[in-house]
């Protein structure tokens, strides 16, 4: 049984080879493996000559086992093998299925790729025969640890993960995982000088050195000194909780295959107000206003539009942190810095009709009016975007005690939005893309090509090139006039020419989509996985 | 809506010469088609027989490789806007937004057609009654079942009272109960004289419902017209068979045969 597991592994490994996408997918997978796995082992036989090597040992197992357990469950749907759904009508005992399950996890680049990192510590940290065959333990039952972990957090989810609020989650932490290493960076420039980096090190190692996920690092730290009864006896912990997890895994399986899917909720709280919201009643009851108010439920409810709006929040609090960790005393014109709260909407402006995708047949055959759906999309992420760097501004302003700009700042934000804007709605239209499928985060569509993404990138700089006479004209006239005088004259000609760029941009889209709507709507509608 | 003398004398589809093909596979060769006026058209064939491509090159929403199509006269790639005034789509996939709620999806199709706000709620109403949608109307419809999804398609393509509606298998998925709702609905719109095009595998229900009927095979139409001329007072599904052709005589599956005891 086990045999069958394993090869129908293999058989899915090679079957998603020969797609086009299953290929690029492997193949991305594989670089991304290579290189955590050559970084894992290089760090561990590295540390070989370091004094702290054991503690080097500590993190990077723990990190190995921390990692297993928490991709999985955001890349849920992403491995054929890991939802026991697809097995429930086969005629399995428990113990087939969890020891099927767990031999067939065992293959693939992930787990080889562990095992390569793992294994550093045998050249990192062996000193005798006896420190060998713990340390070669240690990483055997650190990755049987790690791949058991991983399917048991999987298995006791599964109910969390199969409703559509986990799967909004996982979009949602996914995003935010994608902002981590930035701030991260941050925090250790400002805390360490990289001089006692050796010792954060120890300190971290120091604190996780009894928890479960660091036991097999530190049975191999143990063996590396010469502590061998130690390393024993944290071995014999690894196996018991991988005996745990083993335990906790079946009985959750069991449950995974025998309960029902959530229903649908039929009745929601609150008020129905309409489509739209009674805060936004001025919007005209017609197309425009349609394609709008749409578009703003959608931020508020659509996880991938929420997670650029909370990358708005973020990252101007990580530019003021930064101007901060750098001078105590901070120039009144940091308020402007809330204006770089508008950037990351710069990304959601470039394939605007992609966010609607195969949905976008409703718009399409409810007539040809392109220049309507760009004016009621602009409409929807002015209404969102510019308030929210409004309160990053305040904010800002707040800090910097540089109330004295928060005008100009307030009123730069919609002529940069409109140069963005300009810029976005033709490549919209000239450079569509189908968006991955909202069921799976991690799922890759075929079309999104280098083309887009070099097309994406293209028109990132032009936005640049557009705004960057205002960021001069700004400069100039702050620099040469009274702020007050600096701020009126800024204020119009930013907004005539944002306004004007938006214009030229939006009616350029609008007329050469006209005739290609049928055209579009292919681009954004993600293949049927085949 | 009132015709006028000239779009009259059209039938209420016409189809001249459709040609699509996906790179090396034809999926729909030169097919040409007249749908009478206020008729009930079943396009039935087998699994990947050009049915849906066809659809959506009729409704606007895929570019043909050749060939025409008018509705009520007016052609639908020479004058999408007049033709699709006049049309109400259901497609096959149900691609929908699905972080709206099923009464704001209603609301989103009518302003999306510029209908004045009163008359969408009104209609909206009356359809998610009779449709069964009531109760769910203020629910998102990624929670919808995918019966749920149809009926509210369903509901969206009718909310603009269009004179020719394309349904792409309407009863796939839909309990006994709804579809009774349904037919009624349907059979309510083509007595208003309204006309009705849509494909199905299901020859029971064509059988039924159609008045006339387009067999498509491989791409092409092997078979159009009236359905009782079709059936020759045989089944549907006997004269689809000749059409389309038996598969080969097979042996039978002699182990599923069990002894009684």
């Amino acid at each position: 049984m086990v045999g069958t597991f394993v090869r129908l592994k293999f058989r899915l490994l090679r079957n998603g080879l020969t797609l086009r996408q299953g290929a690029t997918l492997f193949a991305l997978g594989l670089i991304g493996a290579t290189f955590l796995a050559v970084t894992g082992f290089s760090i561990l036989a590295g540390s070989r000559t370091s004094e702290e090597a054991p503690e080097v040992a500590i993190v990077v197992f723990g990190i190995a086992t921390l990692g297993w357990a928490i991709f999985p469950v955001l890349g849920f749907g992403t491995d054929e093998t890991l939802d026991p759904q697809r097995l429930a009508t086969l005629p399995l005992t428990r113990r087939q299925l969890v020891t099927g399950v767990f031999a067939a996890s065992l293959v693939g680049v992930a787990p080889l790729a562990t095992l390569v990192a793992l294994s550093g510590a045998l050249v990192g940290l062996t000193h005798s025969v006896v420190s060998f065959v713990l340390i070669a333990a240690a990483v055997v039952l650190s990755l049987l640890l790690c791949v058991v972990a991983s399917r048991t957090i999987v298995a006791v989810m599964v109910p969390i993960l199969r409703s559509r609020r986990g799967r909004d989650f996982t979009i949602l932490a996914m995003t935010l995982l994608a902002l981590t290493p930035p701030l991260l960076e941050l925090f250790a420039t400002r805390h360490t000088d990289g001089s006692d980096f050796q010792e954060t090190v120890v300190e971290i190692a120091d604190r996780v050195r009894y928890t479960p996920f660091a036991w097999g690092g530190a049975a191999a730290a143990n063996a590396s000194r010469g502590q061998y009864a130690s390393a024993v006896l944290l071995l014999v912990a690894v196996a018991a909780s991988i005996g745990l997890l083993c335990w906790i895994w079946s009985r959750s399986l069991e449950r995974a295959l025998t309960t029902a899917d959530p229903p649908a909720t039929g009745a929601t709280r609150g008020r129905m107000s309409g489509l739209i919201p009674p805060s936004l009643r001025f919007l005209p009851h017609n197309r425009i206003g349609a394609v709008a108010a749409k578009d703003i439920r959608y931020f508020s409810r659509d996880p991938r539009r929420r997670a650029p709006l909370i990358g708005a929040m973020i990252v101007p609090a990580v530019a003021l942190f930064a101007s901060f960790s750098r001078n105590t005393e901070q120039p009144p014109a940091t308020t402007l810095l809330g204006l770089i709260a508008v950037l990351p909407a710069a990304g959601l402006t470039l394939n605007q009709f992609g966010l609607d995708g195969a949905a976008l047949w409703s718009s399409v055959s409810a007539g040809n009016d392109p220049r309507a759906d760009l004016i009621g999309k602009n409409l929807a992420s002015l209404l969102v975007m510019v308030p929210l760097a409004g309160v990053s501004a305040v904010i800002c302003a707040a800090f910097s005690d540089g109330w004295a700009y928060l005008p100009l700042t307030l009123g730069l934000a919609p002529a940069i939005f409109g140069v963005l804007l300009g810029v976005g709605d033709v490549v919209s239209v000239r450079a569509p893309y189908a968006m991955p499928d909202r069921r799976s985060p991690l799922a890759y569509n075929p079309g999104q090509g280098c083309a887009s993404m070099l097309a994406g990138l293209g028109a990132l700089a032009v936005q640049g090139v557009l705004i960057f006479p205002i960021v001069v004209l700004t400069a100039a006239l702050v620099a040469a006039q009274p702020l007050a005088v600096a701020t009126v004259i800024v204020l119009v000609l930013a907004n005539v020419y944002g306004a004007f760029i938006w214009v030229c941009g939006r009616n350029i889209a609008a007329r050469d989509i006209w005739w290609r709507l049928p055209e579009l709507l292919d681009a954004v509608s993600p293949r049927q996985a085949g | 809506m009132t015709l006028t003398d000239a779009a009259a004398a059209w039938p209420a589809l016409t189809v001249r010469g459709l040609v699509k093909s996906y790179g090396p596979k034809l999926a729909v060769a030169d097919v040409s088609l007249d749908v009478p006026r206020g008729s009930f058209f079943g396009i039935v064939g087998p699994n990947g027989a050009g049915k849906t491509t066809t659809l959506r090159m009729a409704t606007g929403l895929l570019r043909p490789d050749r060939g025409q199509v008018w509705v009520d006269g007016v052609d639908v790639w020479a004058d999408p806007i007049a033709a699709k005034e006049r049309i109400g789509v259901l497609p096959e996939d149900l691609a929908l937004f699905e972080r709206l709620r099923g009464r704001e999806l209603l609301e989103f199709h009518g302003l999306l057609r510029n209908m004045d706000p009163a008359v969408i709620a009104t209609r909206s109403a009356q359809l998610l009654d009779l449709l069964g949608l009531t109760e769910a109307a203020d629910a998102l419809v990624v929670d919808y079942s995918h019966g749920m999804r149809k009926k509210l398609v369903l509901a969206a393509a009718l909310l603009h009272a269009p004179r020719l509606l394309f349904l792409d298998e309407p009863f796939e998925a839909i309990d006994p109960v709804s579809a009774r709702a349904i037919r009624a609905l349907l059979e309510d719109f083509t007595g208003a004289n309204g006309t009705i095009v849509f494909s199905s595998h299901v020859m029971e229900l064509v059988e039924r419902m159609c008045d006339h009927v387009a067999v498509m095979v491989q791409g092409r139409i092997a078979w159009a017209g009236p359905i009782d001329v079709l059936r020759a007072g045989g089944s549907l599904e006997d004269a689809f068979v000749a059409l389309v052709g038996e598969p080969a005589e097979r042996e039978g599956l002699s182990w599923l045969e069990r002894s009684s005891d």
